[in-house]
Order: C-alpha cells, then sequence, then structure tokens
C-alpha cells in the first residue's frame, strides 16, 4: 500500500485525523472560553474549580459532557501559556490536516502545500516567541527554555522541508511544461 | 522572448488545422497552444522529430531566434 497519494495510508488515516483536529478544536473553543471568562471576572464555578495538589495550586477548567477536565497551574503565566497552547495545537493540528489532504490528492508539489508548510512554520516561531515572551515578562522567576526551543526547531525544519517543496514545485513546473 | 516557434506559419503553408496537426504528432491541443505561444520551457527531439515530420520541414523551418532588446 502507498503512504502518499490516493486509497494510500494518509488518503484513509485522513478522516480519523479530520474527527480528532475538529474534536480537539471544539474542545479547545471551549476551555479558551471559560479561561477568557475566568481571566476577566475571576470567579470560579462549578466549570472552573481550584485544587491544592501537594504544593501546586492546580486550576481545572470543565469539558463539556463529560468528566474530563483541564488542568493547569493557576497563575497568570500558568492560565495564559495553557491558552497559548491550545491555541497552537489546534493551529497545527489544522495545517496538518491541510497538508494530508492535499498529499492525499497526490498533490505533493503545489502552491498551496508551499502556502501551507511556510504558514505552518512560520506558525511554531511565533508560538515560540510568545511563549518565551510570556515565560520571561510574566513571572521572570521561573523560565524553562524546553518547549519554546522544540517548537523553534520544528519551525526551521519545516521552514526547510518548505524549501525542497518549492524547488520540487519549480522541477514539476518545468517538466509539466516540457513538450 | 528569445525562441520563436513557427508554427502557425508552417501550418497555413501546409494548409492544415492545429487539431490536425496536435493528432499527427500525438499531442494534446492545450500543448500545441503551449508550442505555439513560446510558453514551453523545452521542447523533446521526439516532439521536434515528430512535428518536422507532420509539416514536412526542416527544424529550422519551425525555430527561429531574435534577440531581446
Amino acid at each position: 500500500m502507498r503512504i502518499i497519494g490516493k486509497n494510500s495510508i494518509l488518503y484513509w488515516s485522513k478522516y480519523p485525523f479530520l474527527v480528532c483536529t475538529i474534536g480537539f478544536m471544539a474542545s479547545s473553543a471551549w476551555i479558551c472560553g471559560l479561561i477568557v471568562l475566568q481571566l476577566i471576572t475571576g470567579k470560579f464555578h462549578s466549570l472552573v474549580t481550584v485544587e491544592n495538589i501537594n504544593e501546586y495550586k492546580i486550576i481545572q477548567f470543565k469539558y463539556p459532557f463529560s468528566q474530563m477536565v483541564f488542568t493547569a497551574e493557576n497563575s497568570t503565566e500558568g492560565i495564559l501559556l495553557a491558552f497559548w497552547g491550545l491555541i497552537s495545537v489546534s493551529f497545527v493540528l489544522l495545517y496538518s490536516l491541510r497538508i494530508i489532504r492535499q498529499f492525499a490528492n497526490d498533490h505533493i508539489f503545489s502552491s498551496k502545500v508551499v502556502t501551507d508548510f511556510k504558514t505552518l512554520s512560520m506558525g511554531f516561531i511565533i508560538f515560540a516567541s510568545v511563549i518565551l515572551f510570556i515565560d520571561l515578562t510574566v513571572e521572570r522567576s521561573n523560565y524553562d527554555f524546553t518547549l519554546p526551543l522544540w517548537y523553534m526547531l520544528a519551525g526551521f525544519v519545516l521552514l526547510f522541508i518548505k524549501e525542497i517543496v518549492d524547488q520540487g514545485k519549480i522541477l514539476q513546473d518545468q517538466t509539466d511544461l516540457t513538450i | 522572448m528569445a525562441i520563436i516557434f513557427n508554427i502557425d506559419v508552417m501550418l497555413a503553408r501546409r494548409k492544415m488545422q492545429s487539431q490536425e496537426l496536435a493528432e499527427k504528432i500525438g499531442i494534446t491541443q492545450a500543448n500545441l497552444s503551449i508550442l505555439k505561444t513560446g510558453k514551453a520551457k523545452a521542447l523533446k527531439i521526439t516532439t521536434l522529430q515528430a512535428l518536422c515530420e507532420a509539416l514536412e520541414c526542416q527544424p529550422a523551418d519551425l525555430l527561429e531566434y531574435r534577440k531581446d532588446n
């Protein structure tokens, strides 16, 4: 079985991936709504609770129609990073889905794929910069460079792949115009 | 445009239509149009050979070089 193209592994995996992406984005929108509401009002209720686990204060946001909770450190930095994390993962899933759909339809060296790779790589670099900014400015005593560094690395790797796809597209155009 | 394809001139001389030529040399009309308008990036030797056979001419009759201003 082929990996890329029609009736390939990627072609059939795009459907479960689509369902997961929609599910994650819908639940993220719900949690982001609760986070914004909590940041504005500062109030706790049945959907937003605070728990003490050991010496850590944890804030919990309840997902709809289930007992699952989204947890974050109960501090401005913790909540902001959780909010930004949800947005960044949703963005990455969305653009990955777009690229998978293009690859599944045999459109490998196309301008759409180049644009999606560029947007995804820039997204990773921007997400890393914002995480670093939040980490260093909100609470200066507590910071961790691991996540932004991985994001930055992923961004540069994707930028490199984008350049390869771009070169492939140029070659494809030349081949198509060879008569 | 540096290289000009004189396919239209040869077609007129041979009183042949584009569609007929495309069928004879085995390419689509869209590709023949790309050749005629000079948008092609490269030309296969086999295509040139087929063009010469179909139009009963030499490669020099089909291709012309013009200096860009």
